[in-house]
């Protein structure tokens, strides 16, 4: 798809930008270009993109921070698998995922969920904790396969069995690693006038930026 | 450009000058595409410039396109170039006479029931190269299934030609089907899994599936 450059410039107004808080304000600025759209090659060429890319490699660079953080959500949720993600290419924070199935080990392909657990529904919580801006949070999923072996996911809400005791373990050990658990308003805020590769305008929110794309799995 | 298998891998060191320079300097090596670091060495960094450039300068590939509907007044041409994440100008040629080729083909579904073909024109941005592959869609129950063809049928025959022409005098060259589809060992990209990479993922898409 052709997208000119006047076509795809665009300024953030600084009046909406101000309603943020501080610490977002300044990672917007630091890391996302205010003045052109990221439909446009010219996007990902930009300081703020190149600094967002240097940041994701000393993420990864600093693994061992999470691990640790696993470490201890291991201890206390000892009957419940963890597949912790090492990945921080694509995403703008660090992820988990937690098995809500007790003593069932975390298969090595998303299949393998469904082999392993033969009551459905699979249900599972995925953690995950900015490197941007010290905010955790989490999304339980329910997993489904079709006939055709397609798998996909839907988030559910926050009840049933080990959802409130993963949460509890999750605040409990992330705020000992200097994260708290983003408020779900401040989540929810949209950012006007500002799109990212996969979100159009007007549909950014700010977790979106906080802890980046979270439409793959851990796995 | 000698080489014609695309089974075996074979070493950056023998493909031929211009596939070699690209991999040399838009494609980061020794590190896995899914490690963060990737995305900071030089060649990418380079390559994501390379992208900002081509975009810069899309006037030149517009009147490409120009010429190409010039040449072809009988089928519908597109310019779909993605510069966000493809490293090549794409023209996508309609190979069914009489209708327009919309932004989102399957609409076309409807109307062409055995199915949509459109002859895929991509010139790359690393190197000065060019290759056309034919696309299928086709609709399978609820769902919609896109191929690519090999080997290709004509007419698309007669859209290569012209595009050859066009191109050829702006001094692209044209790869062949084996020569997109030779096979690089020890290069990683985002898409495609370690040992998988092709010349044509490097120089046009990792969106194109080769057999």
């Amino acid at each position: 798809m052709s997208s000119g450059t006047l076509t795809a410039t665009r300024k953030r107004p600084k009046q909406a930008a101000q309603r943020l808080p501080d610490n977002v304000r300044l990672a917007l600025r630091r890391y996302y270009p205010a003045e052109v759209s990221a439909r446009s090659a010219a996007y990902y060429a930009l300081p703020e993109h190149l600094a967002l890319l240097r940041l994701r490699s000393e993420a990864e660079s600093r693994m061992l921070r999470w691990n640790d953080a696993a470490e201890d959500l291991k201890k206390d949720l000892d009957d419940l698998a963890i597949s912790v993600s090492e990945c921080t290419a694509f995403s703008n924070s660090y992820q988990m995922e937690i098995l809500l199935h007790e003593e069932i080990p975390f298969p090595e392909q998303p299949d393998g969920l469904f082999e392993a657990i033969r009551k459905p529904p699979i249900r599972t919580a995925r953690l995950a904790a900015s490197f941007l801006l010290p905010y955790w949070t989490i999304a339980f999923r329910k997993w489904r396969r079709s006939k055709k072996g397609v798998i996909t996911t839907e988030i559910i809400p926050q009840k049933g069995r080990h959802t409130t005791r993963v949460v509890n373990a999750a605040a409990k050990v992330l705020r000992k690693h200097g994260w708290k658990r983003i408020p779900a308003n401040l989540a929810q805020t949209k950012i006007p006038n500002m799109d990212l590769e996969f979100v159009p305008l007007g549909e950014v929110r700010v977790a979106d930026v906080v802890f980046g794309d979270l439409n793959g799995s851990t796995f | 450009m000698g080489h014609t298998k695309s089974a075996a891998p074979v070493p950056v060191r023998e493909l031929p000058r211009d596939v070699r320079d690209a991999i040399d300097m838009y494609v980061p090596r020794g590190i896995p595409a899914q490690s963060a670091h990737y995305y900071i060495q030089a060649e990418h960094v380079r390559l994501l410039r390379g992208r900002a450039q081509a975009e810069r300068n899309s006037f030149r590939w517009e009147r490409t396109v120009n010429e190409l509907r010039r040449s072809l007044p009988d089928l519908s041409v597109r310019d779909v170039t993605n510069y966000v994440s493809e490293n090549c100008y794409q023209a996508d040629v309609l190979l069914h006479t009489g209708l327009e080729l919309p932004e989102d083909p399957t609409d076309l579904l409807g109307t062409l029931r055995k199915g949509v073909r459109i002859a895929s024109i991509h010139a790359s941005f690393l190197a000065p190269t060019w290759w056309m592959g034919v696309r299928r869609i086709t609709r399978s129950g609820s769902s919609i299934r896109e191929e690519w063809e090999w080997p290709q049928r004509s007419p698309a025959q007669k859209v290569r030609l012209v595009a050859d022409e066009v191109l050829g005098t702006l001094g692209w060259l044209r790869l062949s089907n084996d020569q997109v589809r030779q096979r690089i060992a020890n290069v990683e990209l985002k898409r495609i899994k370690p040992g998988q990479a092709r010349v044509g993922h490097v120089l046009f898409s990792e969106h194109i599936s080769f057999p």
